[in-house]
């Protein structure tokens, strides 16, 4: 999914997302290992190495049944996803500013 | 034509197939097997790439947020008590609203995949499931909202429908089909579900014998490239629905494109093979079929329909007049009686058409407090049965005449009796790229722009009659292509764009495929170009032309050209 | 590969032939591709014969030697792929065919009663399939809601006894 620009490597900035298992809810790897539901809790790659490494654990997140199809996404220069898509999925429904997954409280399940 | 001799049952629920015995064992089955499927796949037995398809064919889908689950209303006929029950399902297990679609289903998209059992277990409760909501299988069957009521019905559509929903359900050879399969089924000629642009659309008319028979139209649909269907047979006896339908299924199971996606459904087929051949087909699997055991008998119908709660309609024949006073002593209740009631075909009731329009809300939501307002007055007033429309709104579909002020008040206090049946504000909308993981672009806030634009209703009046459906992907659930303005959201590297198609129509009279207008814009374009064709289309008009009248006299290049022009 | 007869592990007697097809056969029963049958003299051939059809082609084809074979084999190429369910239905139902109707490919277990319902007798399990599954699953519905080709007895309305 990521593509990587030579000329611009330095600022290539990345985040690895999935949807977690048991309830679907979008999810950001954190340089802690665990996955959290807000986006500036995510590990922030801007490495080749780092990359591959994070994505060889959601790997095994998988396996785990933790986590489904997981992939990586572009963020801009102020850490926001580039696509609408990707924000949307960060930010919640923009029809319910209420539903931003920084202001639900949700008991998660599997932990 | 309602003079069947079956007598009303008082503890059936009105409008709809009530449940026996066989029927919950088997619902309780298919929880069980559902439940075992969740357990395997959570053991590791099934892969997600193997489960995938199983939660689907339970209506269980992971979108850009959350699982989503699909509840099928069959024939769009809820009765109150399982409206209470979806009103339970939004409030405990989703964040207190339920979004109904133009399939007649109703979608909740915040549901946890480990109670998807327990969800579902309520469902069969009263009497409902998301079986074959999705998947490559046959879907809900859809119906016209004013069936059992309208003046020109022939049959009784439900009844029918019914009928193909239990055929249709876990068949053994069609669950696995090249693509998913949609029918929608019409008691009347007069076209009120969009037959020519189902999978398998039927119509009824009287032969020569006034005997009813089906119209069955084949090979429509929307989607990535659109069809109106064809006619495959037009005098069908309903006794030999079943039969002809496998029939036509069969054909398409056989031939159907099996390695490419976007031609596997029966509309390519039948595009290739041409109708003649695809008839052909279908006669030879026909002929060879044992009809007794599909036959449809006399008996049988009036079983199933036995199981069908009806009105206990009587004469009130001070009702219209009543009405007619009310109206004329409240301006605002007359205009949402001009604007959203269709004729009964008892001169003493009414059909109730209930927007969930409003301006400023999503289209097609419902919260939790008037989905049990909802079935309130439904039990007050209508016989405690609720219709979804494929438009997305609600009808109660039998209101005495002296009432219905009464219910208005009502609707009012739930906010549901915005007068725009019809209008431009009652657009019809997809959930878009806020909830769907399909989507390229979001629909619902470029649908809300577009009525905001308009909310003034002798604005709305003005303009008249015009449908507006705004898609965020090209699988078209909203309809964009045959509505008289589309909207279609297009994704350009990440970025949402909007194309705009003009002069689709829904139904056989006049059945058209809109014509794309130009290039994709951004929204606030979108919604802008929106406001020129309608302004442009205001001074242009002769007499009383709609919308699509004046477009299909000037044709599309003054409209793209108003759109489009550099100033 | 485990062949699965009424919930039933049992032998499986057949000798599978693909590919390159050896001259002579071999000794005992054996399933032979469609392919080959179309380009022999079946007559030649004297011991039991099977075939392995194609789930692309018209069942129609396999008229000129339904009576000549004990077994038809048809396989599911994804078990998203329900093709070889209307085929199986066809040959039962159209050509007559009393014979095992043998599944093979990817199918699982939750398609057991639609494949007993549409003219299967037999199915060559997966390797990795969990025999207890497809055990469970023959029993999950004890009703349909509509006619196959066992002709269950009905129970009324649309409802047939599984």
């Amino acid at each position: 999914m990521v593509t990587i620009n030579k000329n611009a490597k330095e600022e290539l900035k990345s985040v690895i997302t999935a949807n977690r298992f048991a309830d679907g809810r979008v999810v950001w790897l954190t340089d802690q290992g665990y996955w959290s539901v807000k986006l500036e809790e995510a590990q922030v790659i801007s490495s080749q190495s780092d990359l591959e490494f994070a994505q060889e654990q959601a790997k095994k997140d998988v396996a785990a049944q933790y986590i489904i199809d997981p992939y990586s996404v572009e963020l801009n220069s102020n850490n926001i996803p580039l696509t609408t898509r990707e924000q949307v999925r960060a930010f919640g429904p923009s029809t319910h500013p209420e539903f931003n997954p920084r202001s639900i409280q949700e008991t998660i399940p599997n932990e | 034509m309602n003079n069947n001799p079956i007598s009303s049952n008082p503890s059936l629920a009105v409008g709809r197939y009530n449940y026996d015995q066989v029927d919950h064992d088997f619902l309780k089955e298919r929880i069980n097997q559902f439940r075992s499927q969740i357990e395997r796949r959570l053991s590791g037995e099934l892969s997600e790439d193997e489960f995938k398809p199983l939660r689907l064919m339970n209506g269980v889908y992971l979108q850009l947020h959350s699982y989503m689950l699909r509840v099928a209303i069959p024939y769009g006929i809820l009765s109150s008590t399982m409206l209470r029950g979806l009103a339970y399902i939004s409030q405990y297990y989703d964040r207190g609203y339920g979004h109904f679609t133009t399939r007649q289903n109703i979608q909740f998209h915040w549901v946890k995949l480990e109670e998807m059992p327990d969800i579902l277990t309520h469902l069969a409760s009263v009497e409902m499931h998301a079986l074959q909501t999705s998947g490559n299988c046959i879907r809900n069957i859809t119906s016209d909202e004013f069936a059992g009521l309208a003046e020109d019905e022939i049959i009784d559509p439900r009844v029918y429908a019914e009928i193909m929903r239990q055929w249709s359900t876990l068949h053994p050879e069609f669950t696995f089909l090249p693509r998913k399969f949609k029918i929608a089924i019409s008691g009347s000629s007069n076209d009120r579900v969009a037959a020519c642009f189902y999978d398998i659309g039927i119509l009824t008319r009287l032969n020569d014998d006034q005997k009813p028979v089906f119209e069955v139209w084949v090979g429509g649909g929307l989607g990535r490239i659109p069809y109106k269907g064809k006619i495959i047979r037009d005098d069908l006896p309903p006794e030999h629905l079943i039969a002809y339908i496998e029939a036509i299924i069969r054909v398409y199971n056989l031939h159907g494109s099996r390695n490419n996606l976007y031609k596997s459904r029966i509309k390519i087929l039948v595009e290739n093979l041409g109708i003649d051949a695809y008839r052909e087909q279908v006669e030879k699997e026909f002929a060879t079929m044992d009809l007794d055991q599909y036959r449809l008998s006399d008996d049988l119908v009036v079983q199933i329909q036995e199981r069908f709660g009806r009105p206990n309609l009587e004469n009130h024949p001070q009702a219209s007049e009543v009405l007619e006073a009310h109206r004329a002593q409240d301006k605002e209740f007359d205009r949402w009686v001009k604007n959203n009631t269709h004729p009964h075909f008892h001169n003493d009731y009414i059909a109730a058409v209930i927007s969930l329009k409003e301006v400023g809300k999503t289209p097609g939501d419902a919260s939790t407090e008037q989905m049990h307002a909802l079935a309130d007055l439904a039990d007050q007033y209508a016989f405690g049965e609720v219709r979804v429309t494929h438009l997305q709104n609600v009808v109660l579909g039998h209101v005495q005449k002296d009432k219905l002020y009464e219910l208005w008040q009502g609707l009012k206090k739930q906010q549901l009796a915005t007068a725009n049946l019809g209008l431009i504000t009652d657009i019809v909308c997809c959930p878009g790229m806020d909830y769907c993981a399909l989507a390229n672009a979001r629909s619902i806030p470029v649908a809300k722009q577009i009525a905001a634009l308009f909310e003034d209703i002798e604005l709305q009046e003005k303009i008249g009659p015009v449908n507006i459906g705004v898609d965020g992907c090209i699988n078209s659930c909203a309809h964009h292509h045959i509505m008289n303005i589309g909207v279609l959201g297009v994704d350009k590297k990440g970025e949402e764009f909007y194309q705009i198609k003009l002069g689709g129509s829904s139904y056989k009279e006049g059945a058209a495929i809109g014509s794309i207008l130009g290039a994709a814009v951004k929204a606030e374009e979108a919604v802008k170009a929106v406001e020129k064709l309608i302004y442009f289309y205001l001074e242009q008009r002769q007499s009383n032309e709609h919308f699509i009248d004046t477009y299909r006299r000037l044709g599309t290049a003054p409209f793209k050209e108003i759109v489009y022009a550099t100033a | 590969m485990p062949l699965l007869r009424n919930g039933e592990i049992m032998p499986d007697s057949w000798k599978m032939l693909e590919g390159d097809i050896p001259s002579p056969l071999p000794q005992g029963s054996i399933i032979v591709p469609f392919a080959y049958l179309t380009e022999i003299d079946v007559n030649t051939i004297s011991q039991p014969l099977g075939v392995i059809f194609p789930c692309d082609q018209d069942v129609d084809t396999l008229k000129p030697y339904i009576d000549r074979l004990e077994v038809i084999v048809l396989n599911f190429p994804a078990f998203k792929d329900g093709r070889a369910f209307s085929q199986a239905r066809k040959i039962r139902e159209q050509l007559k065919f009393m014979g095992e109707i043998r599944a093979t490919g990817k199918i699982i277990s939750d398609q057991y009663q639609f494949l007993i319902r549409t003219g299967f007798t037999t199915v060559a399990l997966p390797e990795t399939a969990n025999v207890q599954s497809w055990q469970k699953a023959m029993h999950d519905f004890k009703e349909a809601y509509q006619p196959s080709v066992l002709k269950e007895k009905r129970l009324s309305g649309l409802r047939w006894k599984v």
